[in-house]
């Protein structure tokens, strides 16, 4: 079934990612008043794009692997904060730089972004906003739609699902005991952060578990590495924390339950926005 | 009845409508803006916090008292009296600011610049107690002493019914279900802090206020519990939040964390009503953000301020507020306890490594389930809320061509002032528009170029 979606609309995916990511950067500096400079914006593109250049002109990789690398630079200028002009740049060259550095199989297995954050957040002069996204019904709910049309199309929505259902049920659990009202619940399980985090860097296909029993592993780590590290030792960024260290098993779990590993569907990979616009040009004639 | 919780929750017993708010502060020095207002000044480096929260208990001071959910047993040493003067200079120190400017004649620039108006902000909520002590409860008296002029006891309990009939049976008039908000603090193995007013002592101090209350203690916890004030509140609540930190900007990770509108031009007229202003401005932008949302009105270094709404804060009031790091002197490695003031002299501006992290934030327990969660930034940007006032130029458009075009320009720019000033705090843009009374551009016949209209007049000049 969903092979016959595909072919009714063939276009890679992480254009509409990155279109999306691109609007909720525009929506968060305009309304959020998300504290990024334009030159650090600037920064990181150029810095993520020259990296990702050096390795497609070493590799002899397709240039459609730039829109990993976009992606990458959109999620570090959505979630990175920082008080000085090179860190987001460095993050950018750390994150694409590991993708070909850490490889199992001929394979990365570290989200890009996630771990790039978190090694600029060892070093001074960084930090998360968790809060920059509010806990908003309309964003999240736009989070969530948005964030479920790409993770179906990258066959990852069961990761987003997983995580938020053993992420939420802890906390849920948790305020339950402690006799906390459901409004505290409902704020959290609303908050943009969380949705971001679910819907488009959990849900990564290249980085996380092929097999469905291996993303039930990988998600419940995640789910209680944040819960224990964000209300048992009061860290911030726990879900980053509990991601980079989760990954770290993710070719362990690969070897334990084999399944197909995702590829960018070789037909909609690297389809550029011309064929893009024509396409639908042509959808619309009914040819 | 009314209840307030703050830190790891003061909760505060009022008895009676005799206490209710009355609507309106009427200013003296420095006004009371806000009704419902708290306000509370967190210190923290590392574990180590301090908390000071003032309130503005006006009622009989026999009727006040103070419960506060506290992550250890605090002893004597960590607790203080603090200064009430010094929640007013944090308060105008930070206080978003008025700059005026004058405008220079256009024929011979010359810029002036003058001081700034500050506004202020304030608190108030109320109390009411006399403790007794009874066991079989599981409620146990772990500490009791006395300090300036509160009756302190720390308590920790087994269980929030336990702990509400101990309340009720030593005479603190409880709002209903406060078992509920206050069991996940006991579950937490928080304890409590009950304070209340020694009428000796008080009458001691010669004051006619409460002065604020000072806790010092380690918690890997960052945060104000705000939630528990809320039970039975009337209405929205006020709250603003000094937070003095070492290293950068303090923001909430459960809320937004939002800038105020800031460096707008606004009329001049202004001048006269800043106080309303502010409150109009402030209550325009919680309505944008449908009350979700904590405002930051202002971090700067505390060593210098540009301009200043007041003068920075001196290392002695610094201490006073609860800054520890100040001097290297015998602090000791576990709690920040309070010592007699040292003597260290007064040290206007230069460099001092405390930032100041101002928010605000009005609250209703729908908007704000949570407590407030913070965590510091590395942020090192200054911001203030600062409104720039230009007071035009008169003269006549006679005097020289750029005279001429600057009053041509004069209307256009007095119109944006107000179209700000409109967006600002929802104003009605046409009351605004009288009270500037912008000016008429200049007739053709005062063109310098054209003296009475009549071209010829320069032409063999």
């Amino acid at each position: 079934m969903l092979k016959q979606k595909k072919t009714s609309l063939s276009v890679d995916i992480r254009y509409i990612q990155l279109a999306f990511m691109g609007v909720l950067l525009s929506y968060g500096v305009l309304a959020f008043d998300l504290s990024i400079l334009k030159t650090q914006i600037i920064l990181t593109f150029l810095s993520g794009v020259l990296t990702q250049f050096f390795w497609i002109k070493r590799l002899k990789l397709k240039w459609s692997s730039f829109l990993s690398a976009f992606i990458t630079c959109l999620s570090l200028v959505l979630l990175l904060r920082s008080n000085n002009l090179w860190i987001h740049p460095l993050a950018a060259f750390l994150a694409i730089n590991s993708k070909f550095f850490i490889q199992y199989k001929k394979q990365h297995f570290f989200n890009p972004s996630a771990l790039g954050i978190f090694l600029v957040l060892l070093l001074d002069g960084s930090w998360l906003s968790p809060g920059q996204w509010g806990s908003g019904v309309i964003l999240s709910v736009w989070m969530v739609a948005f964030g479920c049309f790409i993770a179906r199309r990258v066959h990852r929505m069961d990761i987003a699902w997983l995580f938020l259902l053993f992420y939420l049920g802890g906390l849920l659990t948790r305020n339950l005991y402690l006799g906390y009202e459901m409004a505290i619940f409902y704020h959290a399980t609303l908050n943009g952060s969380l949705l971001l985090f679910a819907f488009f860097m959990i849900s990564d296909p290249r980085t996380s578990p092929n097999h469905f029993l291996g993303k039930i592993i990988f998600t419940f780590s995640v789910a209680i590495i944040t819960l224990v590290s964000q209300y048992y030792f009061y860290i911030q960024n726990g879900l980053i924390y509990a991601l980079v260290a989760s990954s770290c098993f993710v070719p362990l779990l690969n070897r334990t339950f084999q399944a197909a590993p995702f590829q960018w569907d070789k037909k909609e990979e690297g389809r550029s926005l011309k064929s893009m616009i024509f396409y639908f040009l042509k959808l619309k004639e009914g040819k | 009845m009314k209840t307030f919780f703050i830190f790891m929750v003061f909760l505060f017993f009022s008895i009676g409508e005799a206490y209710g708010f009355c609507g309106f502060y009427v200013a003296k020095g420095g006004a009371d803006l806000f009704n419902n207002a708290s306000q509370v000044v967190l210190v923290r480096n590392e574990d180590k916090t301090v908390i000071s929260m003032m309130n503005d208990y006006e009622g009989a001071f026999k009727e006040f008292a103070l419960v506060v959910p506290v992550p250890s047993v605090l002893k004597k040493e960590q607790v203080n009296v603090g200064n009430k003067k010094l929640f007013e200079r944090i308060d105008s120190f930070t206080a978003p600011r008025l700059v005026e400017y004058f405008d220079e004649d256009p024929c011979r620039p010359n810029i002036v610049f003058d001081g700034m108006v500050r506004s202020k902000s304030m608190s108030l909520d109320r109390a009411e107690s006399s403790p007794q002590s009874s066991k079989s409860l599981g409620v146990t008296v772990e500490e009791k002493f006395t300090v300036g002029e509160y009756d302190i006891v720390v308590l920790s309990a087994k269980e929030s019914r336990g702990l509400e009939k101990w309340l009720r049976q030593n005479k603190y008039t409880m709002p209903k279900g406060v078992h509920r908000a206050l069991a996940p603090y006991i579950k937490q193995k928080m304890k409590f802090f009950v304070a209340k007013v020694n009428l000796k002592k008080q009458a001691k101090t010669g004051l006619t206020y409460l002065r604020p209350l000072q806790f010092a203690f380690n918690s890997e916890k960052f945060m104000l519990p705000i939630r528990l004030g809320l039970i039975n509140a009337k209405g929205p609540q006020e709250l603003f939040v000094y937070v003095l930190t070492k290293k950068g900007r303090v923001e909430t990770t459960n809320y937004v964390t939002t800038k105020i509108p800031t460096n707008m031009d606004i009329p001049p007229y202004v001048k006269k009503e800043f106080s309303d202003f502010y409150k109009a401005m402030f209550e325009e932008q919680v309505r944008k953000e449908r009350m979700k949302t904590v405002f930051m009105e202002y971090f700067w270094d505390m060593g210098w301020c540009d301009p200043c709404a007041a003068d920075p804060l001196t290392k002695e009031e610094l201490k006073g507020l609860g800054v520890f790091w100040l001097d290297q002197g015998p602090s000791e490695s576990g709690s920040p306890s309070f010592r007699r003031r040292s003597r260290s002299a007064p040290m206007m501006g230069g460099a001092q490594p405390v930032k100041v992290t101002r928010l605000h934030l009005r609250y209703t327990n729908k908007t704000f389930p949570e407590d407030l969660m913070f965590h510091e930034t590395e942020d090192n940007r200054n911001f203030q809320g600062r409104y720039v006032l230009r007071h035009p130029w008169k003269g006549s458009a006679r005097k020289c061509e750029a005279a001429r075009r600057y009053l041509e320009h004069l209307p256009r720019r007095q119109e944006k002032e107000a179209q700000n000033l409109a967006r600002l705090t929802g104003w009605d843009i046409n009351e605004i528009r009288k009270k500037v009374d912008i000016a008429k551009p200049p007739k053709e016949s005062e063109d310098p170029k054209k003296p009475d209209g009549k071209w010829w007049q320069n032409l063999w000049k």
